[in-house]
């Protein structure tokens, strides 16, 4: 062999040699995604694709598009048309059993699942408020509420004798008309409100659930506590209170101007009437309302009817299909609420604010519900009071990210991007060692979110809380506990391989040593390449080895 | 009623979503969507849940993004390395893919024409990011060494991966992105030529070239190193 062939071989084994280098490497640095990462990146999508929509909405509603709007207006009307002439030839005279919903944006105000008829349907409903907007909408045939935004609400149920709602986060005022009985039960963070007729408020924010009452009594259920407590006429239940307190002046303000919306309503419907909480009804609104109600039931709504909504941000126009209508004076001016206010910061005054804690929405009101434009336009979004958080944190300044995170929470705690900050606010409160406060925000993220994988992430993240050096024996074992459920709840889930190990190292330390070589076989079943199958083995060799009790 | 209109009724019956009735006047929406009821979201097939998103179903968007995110993100990072901007690109490449689903036609697959538009950010970006290198924190490089290995095999690794992805920031974004499809991803010519959108001897071409610039700017800094390593054949060597 020639010095040529030999260099040519040394040459061609250094160049595969480098490829194949290289090529490892890169395969190396693919790290995962993660659950936090992804529903980042979802949340920060949805808002961007909500903001497209938005834009798309006021582009095809532009003066300079006449001649499309023209267009699509008769090309609508000739489809609706042939569609409505079919539907009629096919069907005949017999009633559509689904009533058809107004198209809704993504995200802004989205309403998920189909519709159906108002007694027998049980699917859920999903509603979503953007901040500074208020929507009314009937519950069945004897709810009527108004949501205030941001605000996120689940229809569960919606029957004759049950309407099953979960406020997620927001402020939530109903008024019930129960006297034919049935019940509405409203699912908030930490509380349950049963109702059976009645004048109400519930807020969700991130300082917890409190229900406020201005007439009747409503039975509230906390997660906290076994038994159930009633609040009577003008009083408020935090849910993290021992008892009721005095109702606050601005939530008996916002109780009341729901009120007098719905009784103005009422003035000029069509017949004249609506359901009215207030015993004894006038033998003229007996009659009334039971027209009303004959009159519904043959109409077949669906669970919910989104009445109207009121945008008060400049630059957030109206969601399409569904009407918009200027906010009455009286109400505007009881309500006072500004676009960034709302749940998180709830005006109501009902739960109560740690000293340390920004001021209260209620202090320094503007009068008669108006926004100073300049101020709602310079208001952050989500997205970039979540980036000032991750610029914080890049600078590793805890204390700013912090600020930024809880900005995020208050703010827009509908949307998607607070669920994480609220699980990065757990993480710094880790940090700092808080574990009180991480607990909390983990709790939360883990039973409300939207995000299947977020919630998981939480559940697991909370369960760790509970584990670890220098924690009480009984600490230890609710940990574990909570582990245990963890798998049984998410079964395969990503954490899996490492509640696992956790389970075995902790059996281990216990001695139990028929827990650990049950685990420590699945474990190397399961995840055979797995970081803790070595050690797995290992832990049940010992066991296998150790003398039996 | 002919026989063609009994069908578009019955496709147009109650549990059809009204979203969908509303759509009814774009006539490709009707012969595009498959006449069944709504499914869980797992159960949905890509064409099904993009017939859903173009008639303005937000939980569709959702399900596509869950459903592809990973790989996307999985894809990116090969192309342009541990890049902080990361989440950014892949916001960017799902907003494209989700504003242009109404024109997506279906000649290939979703996951096709996801990564079409993942070569095409990645080939922006990577042509934006030529004049600042890309910095690796020592947090990622930590996340990427192997937690369960010596002290010296980790510093190893940081250091083989840095110099990777310096000698891979050195290569032309075209380059690099038909040599990281090719030689990393071991995909086939034809598969690289339709997700780059060029030919198969172009893309041939910019693997070789690749190649070529990667294994000279190693054995460059090999030499450079002190390690003696032979000097490789290059175009350019």
């Amino acid at each position: 062999m020639s010095a040529g062939d030999r260099r040519k071989g040394a040459d061609d084994a250094f160049r595969a040699g480098a490829l194949e280098s290289v090529k490892e490497a890169v395969r190396a640095t693919d790290d995962s995604l993660g659950d936090v990462r992804r529903a980042r990146i979802g949340a920060r999508l949805a808002e961007r694709l909500a903001v497209t929509n938005e834009k798309r909405t006021i582009g095809l509603f532009d003066w300079r598009g006449r001649a499309r709007r023209a267009w699509l207006t008769a090309a609508t009307a000739g489809a609706v048309a042939l569609v409505a002439a079919g539907v009629a030839v096919w069907r005949g005279a017999a009633p559509s059993p689904a009533t058809p919903q107004p198209a809704s944006p993504f995200p802004a105000a989205s309403r998920v699942g189909a519709g159906g008829p108002a007694a027998t349907s049980a699917r859920a409903e999903h509603i979503e408020v953007p901040a500074g907007t208020r929507v009314r909408a009937r519950l069945g045939d004897r709810a009527r509420t108004t949501l205030v935004g941001p605000a996120i609400i689940d229809v569960l149920t919606s029957t004759s004798d049950l309407i099953d709602v979960r406020l997620v986060s927001g402020t939530l005022l109903a008024e019930y008309d129960g006297r034919r009985g049935g019940l509405l039960r409203v699912r908030a963070p930490a509380a349950t409100v049963e109702v059976v007729g009645t004048l109400f408020g519930v807020e969700a924010g991130v300082r917890g659930t409190a229900v406020s009452v201005a007439h009747g009594v409503v039975r509230v259920t906390r997660d906290a506590a076994a038994r159930p407590i009633l609040v009577g006429a003008l009083q408020t239940l935090a849910a993290d209170e021992a008892g009721p307190r005095p109702i606050s002046a601005p939530m008996r303000d916002h109780l009341e101007a729901h009120q007098s919306e719905g009784e103005a309503r009422g003035a000029h419907d069509s017949d004249g009437t609506r359901p009215d909480p207030e015993p004894p009804p006038t033998p003229r609104r007996k009659a009334g309302a039971a027209s009303r109600h004959t009159k519904e039931s043959a109409l077949a709504q669906p669970p919910v009817v989104l009445a109207k909504i009121e945008s008060r941000s400049p630059d957030r126009p109206p969601a399409p299909g569904l009407a918009a209508e200027p906010v009455p004076p009286s109400a505007a001016s009881a309500t006072g609420l500004t676009a960034g206010e709302g749940a998180g910061t709830p005006s109501g005054g009902a739960t109560a604010a740690p000293p340390s804690e920004p001021p209260r929405a209620d202090s320094g009101r503007p009068p008669a519900g108006a926004v100073p434009p300049e101020r709602a336009a310079a208001a952050p979004s989500a997205s970039q009071l979540y980036r000032a958080a991750e610029t914080a944190m890049q600078r590793r300044d805890r204390a700013g990210a912090r600020q930024h995170l809880a900005r995020v929470v208050a703010e827009f705690p509908g949307d998607r991007l607070a669920e994480v900050a609220r699980y990065e606010l757990a993480q710094i409160a880790l940090a700092d060692g808080h574990r009180g406060a991480a607990a909390r925000d983990l709790e939360t993220v883990a039973a409300a979110s939207r995000d299947p994988a977020l919630r998981r992430a939480a559940a697991f993240a909370r369960c760790r809380l509970d584990l670890g050096p220098g924690l009480s024996a009984a600490r230890t074992a609710a940990g574990i506990r909570c582990l245990q459920n963890f798998r049984s709840a998410n079964p395969g889930a990503a954490e899996d391989a490492e509640v696992l190990a956790l389970l075995i190292a902790h059996a281990s330390q216990q001695a139990q040593c028929g827990s650990v070589v049950r685990l420590a076989d699945e474990y190397v079943r399961r995840y055979p390449a797995g970081a803790f199958a070595a050690e797995a083995a290992r832990r049940k060799h010992t066991c296998a080895r150790a003398p039996a009790p | 009623v002919s026989v063609a209109g009994l069908g578009l009724f019955t496709w147009l019956a109650p549990p059809v979503p009204p979203k969908v009735v509303a759509a009814v006047m774009g006539v490709a929406m009707m012969t595009r969507l498959p006449a069944r009821h709504r499914r869980h979201d797992e159960q949905r097939g890509d064409a099904e849940l993009i017939a859903w998103a173009v008639g303005g179903d937000p939980s569709a968007f959702d399900a596509l993004y869950r459903r592809h995110v990973d790989a996307v993100w999985s894809r990116l990072t090969r192309l342009v390395g541990p890049d902080p901007d990361r989440e950014d690109l892949t916001q960017q490449i799902f907003m494209e893919v989700f504003g242009g689903l109404s024109r997506f036609r279906g000649d290939a697959s979703f996951r096709t024409y996801l990564g079409q538009v993942a070569v095409h950010v990645a080939c922006d970006h990577l042509g934006r990011r030529r004049r600042r290198p890309l910095a690796i924190s020592a947090e990622l490089m930590d996340t990427l060494s192997a937690s369960d290995a010596s002290p010296e095999a980790r510093a190893e690794q940081r250091q083989r991966l840095h110099l990777t992805w310096t000698v891979l920031d050195r290569v032309k974004p075209k380059k690099r992105i038909a040599f990281i499809l090719r030689t990393v991803e071991e995909m086939s010519l034809e598969e690289v030529a339709e997700l780059v959108g060029a030919s198969v001897s172009t893309v041939a071409k910019r693997v070789k070239h690749a190649e070529d610039e990667v294994v000279r700017l190693l054995a460059q800094r090999t030499r450079d190193s002190g390690e003696g390593r032979p000097r490789p054949r290059g175009r350019q060597s």
